[in-house]
Order: C-alpha cells, then structure tokens, then sequence
C-alpha cells in the first residue's frame, strides 16, 4: 500500500528493478535468508546477487499484541533503507575490489536443500498450496513464513544437528541491549543499563553506520550480524556516529549469548513443532522456572491427554528427566525446555518432571504425543 | 529414424512466452496491484537480476504473501 501513495516513495523506487515476490517456491533459500517470522521483508541488491541490504524487522510484541509484524516498519525507514542502498550501489560499483569482501559476509553459508519444495519435509507434508495466477507457481507455494520450519523439520527428519542458532534466529537488538528508531538505519533510541551495548559503551542518539564493517541500511541488518554471530560468544566492531564524528566500539557477546538473552517460544511456528512435545500446555517464564500457564488448546486435547492428566495450571516445573532446571544462577526459560524437547526427547517418548506445586514437589510423568503430519506440515 | 525437435521447440517456446505475460498479469489482478507505482516484475527474481544487470540499477526484491 505504501509504494501506492508516498510520492517520495516512488520517486527512490524509479531508482531500482524492483520486484515482488509472493511465494517461496523457486526461490533460493541460501541467498534470500530473513526472518521467517515477517509477513513483510525486502532485499536490496546488485544484479549479481550481491546483498546490500535487508528490510523487516519482526518482534515477539507484534504475536503477543497480535499485532502485524509490519507495526516495526515505517515509510521514513524503507525511504532511509534505498537511499543507504543507492550509496553502497554508488561504492559498489565504482570500486567492487573493497566492497566485495564487505558485502559477501551479508550472504548467508548455503542450506543443504536449495530450494523449499525439495527439502524432505516439504516433501513428505505434500502440504504445498497453489496459488492462482502465480507464473513460477508450477509445483506449488511454499509461503514465506514456514520457511524455518520446513529446513527445522527437515533437519530433524535428516537427523542433523539443529543448532542454537537455527532455534534463538535472527536475534532482535534488544537481545544485547539495543533500541534502534524504525525511522532509520541505526539510530540508537535507548541502550538498557548493564547490557553488552551499554558495556560496549553505546549511548541514545548514536547512529551506527556498520556492525562488523557491513554497512546498516535498516535496523534489519543489524539483527542478520547478530544472527551470524556464534554461540559461542564474540567482540564485534559497532561504528557509529557520534557528534558528527565516526569512532568503533567493541561489543562483547558472552558465550551462550542467544540462551541467556534470546528467546524463540513466541516464534510459534518453530515452537509449532516441539508443541507436539512440549508437555501439551502452554508455557510461560517465571523467576522460578518454566511455568504451565494453561493446558494445551482444545483442539489438541487428544493428543495430550497425558498431560492434561497430571499436570497442573500454575505448576512451575523444577526438573526435567532428573535434571535441575535451575544452574545456580538462572532458570530455564521456555525456549530452554523447548530446545531440550526438541533435541532430547522423541514423540511417544516419556518425559519426567518435577513440578513445585503449592510448597510441594511433585513428580509427574507422561508420554509425548506422536505429531499429526497435517498439523506439522500446516 | 532422427526425429528434429527444434521446430517443434520453437513452437512450444513461442506458445509459452506470451502465457507467463499472462500469468504475471492475473497475478497483478489477484493482488489488486492496479494502482502500484513504477513497473514490478512479478514473482521471478531471476529476471530481475537480469534487468538489473542491464539497466546498472539496484534491485528491490519484495516478499510479501498473498494476504
């Protein structure tokens, strides 16, 4: 709607090929990697696929408010987005010896299936729709947003290993600390005390103009840095903009970064998956631990009968399978226990809680559901 | 026998052309894109790569699904 009336708009647009997709099927999944979770995401590039930048930032308050994932995006920060683009195009072509090192990094590595209509579980869902009138719609659409889901699934189905990083994605700024202005590239709004952008030494006002030395057109490609960024921790280059002067700044990530600060459970359809595992309730974060919320909706009852049977509303569980919850220091969150589910447990496998009821600890035990593939696939 | 297929390609390929035009288009229509600004390549990335390439211009590539 935006393309169809701002006048402004329009005239940047006449500045580029532009494109719309409305499907994923066809598609190369290792060149157009974004968040899953956007009902809305731009690519800005070269026409030899070079990445100069992303738009579309999705945030957990859009699902909890039920809100658009578009309520983060603004005109003023896709006008700000092209006219970054038009610069980098300008550096780009004029000099691509230095830019082309820069820009490879905003790709990201390969998936093992190219495209989504021939990864496995795609292929075993055979939930692929049609949509009419589409001219590269010949074997069916894969939508935007099942995209994670279907590479999870699949590498589930493959039995490879589903990293942290594919379970805490694409990891929003305020994960290390960061509020960036909708409005703009990188206008720093607020930087939480005590948090690696305010350790870094990050202040309101500030303007990043590169984070790893890939120039930021738009808060989106803040969080693709962060999301390339290793569990394992690292100290990433942030330059800014300060009183007119640039300056870098360290910004240090802690091992396990995406764990302590991250969280995927209001990704549902990741979550949509370890659902049919997750102990059929409804989860939520409590200073003491994973807290059942409420049991699982109606129309999985049967599935989780089991559940329904010995767990409670307002248990807090405080062990799983003989483990602690707690290390000491922290709890688990939702996006711990459903990581475990996921990658420990099998469906129709049993699982062993201990849940604090009241002032009692209780011990529960139950089987996992076995999923239904026409829920998994949906 | 040694059968010649490309006049029969040829055919094929000619019959073709002008069915993605129309498929573009009734994707245009089903979207309501009537009155968006400027000229959209609708959903085929590679011909916008390769009007990039020729024009020198930047590439906008939208994903939006079908509301």
């Amino acid at each position: 709607m935006v393309a169809r009336t701002d006048p402004g708009l329009k005239a940047l647009l006449e500045k580029f090929v532009t494109v719309r997709c409305v499907q994923m099927g066809g598609v190369d999944l290792g060149l157009f990697q974004s968040d899953p979770m956007l009902s809305w995401s731009v690519f800005l590039m070269n026409g030899d696929k070079t990445i100069y930048g992303r738009f579309g930032l999705a945030h957990e308050d859009a699902k909890r408010s039920k809100k658009d994932s578009n309520t983060n995006h603004s005109v003023a920060g896709i006008k700000a987005a092209l006219e970054g683009a038009l610069e980098v195009h300008a550096g780009y072509t004029q000099d691509p010896a230095t830019w082309k090192p820069i820009l490879a990094a905003k790709t990201g590595a390969p998936w093992p299936w190219k495209y989504a209509e021939k990864t496995p579980a795609a292929r075993k869902y055979k939930r692929l729709e049609r949509i009419k009138g589409s001219s590269r719609d010949t074997k069916g659409c894969v939508h935007c947003h099942e995209i994670q889901r279907v590479l999870i699934d699949s590498y589930f189905m493959k039995k490879k290993p589903v990293t942290d990083a594919m379970l805490w994605m694409y990891p929003h700024p305020e994960w290390v600390g960061l509020s960036l202005h909708p409005d703009h590239r990188g206008l720093v709004t607020k930087v939480v005390a005590k948090s690696p952008a305010a350790a870094a030494g990050l202040r309101p006002d500030d303007v990043i103009e590169t984070l790893q030395a890939q120039p930021i057109l738009s808060p989106a490609d803040v969080v693709w840095v962060l999301h390339q960024t290793p569990e394992e921790g690292a100290r990433l280059t942030v330059g800014i903009r300060r009183d007119g002067k640039s300056q870098s700044l360290p910004l240090a990530l802690p091992k396990d970064w995406r764990r302590r600060f991250g969280d995927f459970a209001w990704r549902y359809r990741i979550a949509g998956y370890a659902m049919w595992l997750w102990a059929g309730a409804t989860l939520a974060d409590d200073k003491a631990g994973v807290r059942i919320a409420s049991h699982a909706p109606w129309w999985f009852k049967k599935d989780h009968k089991g559940a329904r049977k010995v767990l409670k509303k307002r248990d807090v569980i405080v062990a799983v399978d003989g483990k602690a919850t707690h290390d000491g220091v922290r709890p688990w969150t939702r996006s711990t226990y459903l990581a475990y589910l996921m990658r420990e447990k099998k469906p129709g496998s049993t699982i062993k809680l201990t849940v604090q009821r009241g002032d009692k600890q209780v011990p529960v035990q139950f089987k996992l559901p076995r999923p239904r593939p026409e829920v998994l696939g949906h | 026998m040694r059968i010649r297929l490309w006049p029969l390609a040829a055919v094929v390929l000619l019959a073709v052309a002008p069915l993605h035009a129309d498929e573009g288009q009734a994707l245009k229509e089903l979207l309501q894109d009537h009155s968006l600004q400027g000229d959209w390549i609708y959903d085929d990335v590679e011909a916008g790569f390769l009007a990039a390439s020729k024009s020198g211009k930047p590439l906008l590539i939208s994903f939006r699904c079908v509301p």
